[in-house]
């Protein structure tokens, strides 16, 4: 019993050393997922207690992928919910809510113009699934083959998936370079 | 290696994805090739711009600490009340998979991954893109007779309109759009928890093959058939299985008898 109980602390020990340090990363994607605050860290925290829960199972080598992929699930279980719990009525909100002001001021005209605002709604407008590669890839640096592992798919759709994405940001932002 | 070759494999050059005789390859393509390496420039550019670190977003303050004592609270279950059970399923599961697999090869032999720049491409863009963005109908009813005058006028062909709520795909509406410069008539329809797009429009090549054809497109499934002159596309993240059952439902009720009523 006292074994057990200190097999259990010393999992917990590993886990928190392994899993703990990479909140920043399972954070940054779950944010870019659900796109607010208060649902990021719903999702962060409900793949932690499941990471918690399953760590036994986990022998690969890297803990990030293995993470990741747990937060890569659970946003996309809890996106899906949010689209068939708000069905087509909220979508037609949010898509009147996203719509610009026809007349901005100048305020708003300042921030549209910069090149920060200007990359992140391009990555914003992109699809689930090309925004996911983009940020394994661009931000966290994943290799194809944890891509892979990470989102479910062959190595050969992560390269389609990426290019595809690329091609999208350079075409949404050279649009914007000439709107200016 | 030419211009095409290279641009198959540019991403993955890019990002080292290759191996040594593929990035040599490449290299010297791009020495000689101004459009390709205009190309690989913009994923440069493009990577530079991703760097920012004001693109990620900062963990708040309070909530790593949160999660810690979250986890505190938390305890993980012995790992026999997870495997126990699931033991006892081993066979069942085996038997499904067996059954699922005989389903699979009778009837989607032909439901083959393919390579983009299709009809197939744009339309599983086309049904993804109405998903996460925000386009998903124009006009929402469950009602056929509500949907079919809506499309009265915008496009040149009537597109047949029906629901099979009795068979699980409820009618969510329709919309409008502009694929492969063409107007398409797209019917939303809902499935458990996934969406099912038909998207239909005039048929392109009345010679071409009339059979039904089923793809898979990153974790999409496709069925194309061909009825009285349209070209039909179903697409959805639903199981092969059930995509096909709507194509069937679609088909069993677009007799031409029918196309009047």
């Amino acid at each position: 019993m006292v074994l057990l109980s200190m097999n259990d602390q010393d999992q917990r020990t590993r886990f928190e050393n392994q899993m703990l340090p990479l909140m920043p990363e399972a954070y940054n994607l779950a944010r870019w997922f659900m796109k607010n605050e208060p649902d990021a860290r719903d999702a962060v925290q409900e793949a932690y207690l499941k990471a918690f829960r399953y760590f036994e199972s986990f022998h690969g080598d890297s803990g990030r992928a293995w993470l990741l992929r747990i937060v890569r699930n659970v946003c996309y279980d809890a996106l899906r919910a949010r689209e068939s719990e708000h069905n087509i009525i909220s979508l037609d909100q949010e898509a009147a809510a996203e719509v610009p002001d026809s007349k901005p001021g100048p305020n708003v005209l300042a921030i549209q113009n910069s090149t920060k605002l200007r990359i992140r709604e391009a990555l914003e407008a992109l699809p689930l699934e090309f925004k996911t590669v983009i940020i394994l890839r661009e931000f966290d640096g994943f290799s194809y083959k944890e891509i892979s592992d990470i989102v479910g798919v062959p190595v050969g759709t992560v390269m389609s998936r990426l290019s595809r994405a690329r091609q999208q940001l350079a075409i949404l932002l050279q649009k914007e370079r000439e709107n200016e | 290696m030419n211009c095409e070759d290279t641009l198959a494999l540019l991403d993955a050059y890019f990002d080292n994805e290759l191996d040594l005789a593929q990035t040599l390859a490449i290299e010297e393509h791009l020495r000689d090739c101004a459009s390709c390496r205009s190309q690989y420039e913009l994923r440069v550019a493009l990577r530079h711009r991703l760097k920012d670190p004001d693109l990620r977003y900062a963990i708040p303050r309070d909530f790593a600490d949160q999660v810690r004592k979250r986890l505190a609270v938390s305890s993980r279950p012995a790992r026999r009340i997870l495997s126990f059970p699931s033991a006892a399923w081993v066979p069942v599961a085996i038997a499904a998979a067996a059954i699922f697999g005989a389903f699979l090869y009778a009837n989607i032999q032909r439901m083959l991954p393919i390579e983009p720049a299709s009809m197939v491409t744009e339309v599983a863009s086309d049904h993804i893109r109405s998903l996460i963005g925000s386009h998903l109908v124009d006009v929402e009813s469950s009602d056929q007779h509500t949907v079919k005058p809506w499309f009265a006028g915008k496009l040149d062909f009537s597109p047949p309109v029906r629901d099979f709520a009795d068979q699980g795909f409820k009618l969510v509406g329709g919309r409008l759009d502009y694929v492969r410069g063409q107007n398409v008539a797209v019917l939303v329809y809902r499935f458990k928890n996934h969406y099912v797009s038909l998207f239909m429009c005039r048929e392109r090549n009345p010679d071409a093959d009339s059979k039904q054809k089923a793809f898979g497109y990153q974790g999409y499934n496709l069925v194309y058939w061909n009825a009285n002159g349209l070209d039909y596309w179903a697409v959805s993240d639903a199981a092969p299985g059930a995509l096909l059952e709507f194509a069937k439902a679609q088909q069993e009720e677009h007799s031409p008898q029918e196309e009047h009523s």
